[in-house]
């Protein structure tokens, strides 16, 4: 859809982007990107991720969330880094130290500003929270970023 | 655990819509023709005296929402004119007809 674009590459950029950025060495977790428009994010919440009161913290879901959905509008993008503009959560259910995994779709948008949504859901398919973000494409070129243009780690 | 994915794109839902509103004896036609999948839509609605863009504003639950983004003839072109420049995809529907959100839920309410 855009120059510079080679499919099953870009999508394998993309995942090595979110492996190579530096928060996901604070929330240690996996996107898989099993087809365009898609976005697969796995991770585990453990205690040192709770509030208070023995819980997740809202962090957790909002980090999930938009980037499931962040990397299901990238995937559409194929020469530019996107940007979160706007994004709304709905939060469900509170999280214990589980496995998670944010399903992100993208919804509408081709050139400019993209829509995507995203479902978190817990280790039984249930859903515990859900979002949408609105993204934009930046003048990032993805090729100048770290670990995107790099063959198989 | 699928997301809902049997949506319509922006090129049938635009012209249904002006279809639809005409086909109830109102005025509606599309003043800029945007990308099959584009994400933004803004309404150019015209009821007496009055005109307005509305920008579609997404929502969690999927019912759109609509924002008052310029009233009146110079504010509404430069809008759509900034718009358009902005989000190459982007609809522009022009509609005049009575109760317009009898065919655009939440338009009216955000008068």
């Amino acid at each position: 859809m855009s120059e510079g674009g080679n499919g099953e590459g870009h999508l394998r950029g993309l995942e090595r982007l979110y492996a190579q950025a530096p928060v996901n060495g604070v929330f240690r977790s996996r996107l898989v990107i099993p087809a365009r428009g898609r976005a697969e994010i796995r991770f585990d919440v453990t205690p040192d991720m709770f509030h208070a009161a023995g819980a997740s913290h809202g962090t957790i879901y909002f980090k999930m969330l938009d980037d499931a959905a962040f990397y299901a509008a990238n995937s559409m993008v194929e020469d530019c880094f996107v940007l979160t503009t706007q994004f709304n959560l709905f939060l469900t259910r509170p999280v214990k130290a589980e496995p998670l995994v944010a399903i992100g779709q993208w919804v509408s948008g081709a050139r400019r500003v993209l829509i995507a949504e995203s479902r978190l859901l817990d280790s039984a398919g249930e859903e515990v929270a859900r979002g949408q973000g609105t993204f934009m494409r930046s003048r990032i070129r993805l090729m100048d970023l770290p670990g995107y243009a790099d063959g198989p780690a | 655990m699928d997301l809902p994915e049997h949506r319509l794109p922006a090129s049938t839902l635009v012209p249904a819509l002006a279809r639809q509103v005409q086909a109830a004896g109102g005025f509606a036609t599309v003043l800029r023709k945007g990308s099959e999948w584009g994400a933004s839509l803004v309404l150019v609605h015209r009821a007496g005296s009055f005109v307005g863009a509305y920008e579609k504003v997404p929502t969690l639950s999927g019912e759109p929402s609509w924002r008052l983004a310029a009233e009146g003839e110079a504010a509404v072109s430069a809008m759509v004119e900034k718009q358009g420049r902005f989000d190459p995809d982007l609809w522009v529907l022009e509609l005049d007809i009575a109760d317009a959100a009898r065919f655009v839920p939440g338009l009216a309410a955000s008068r």
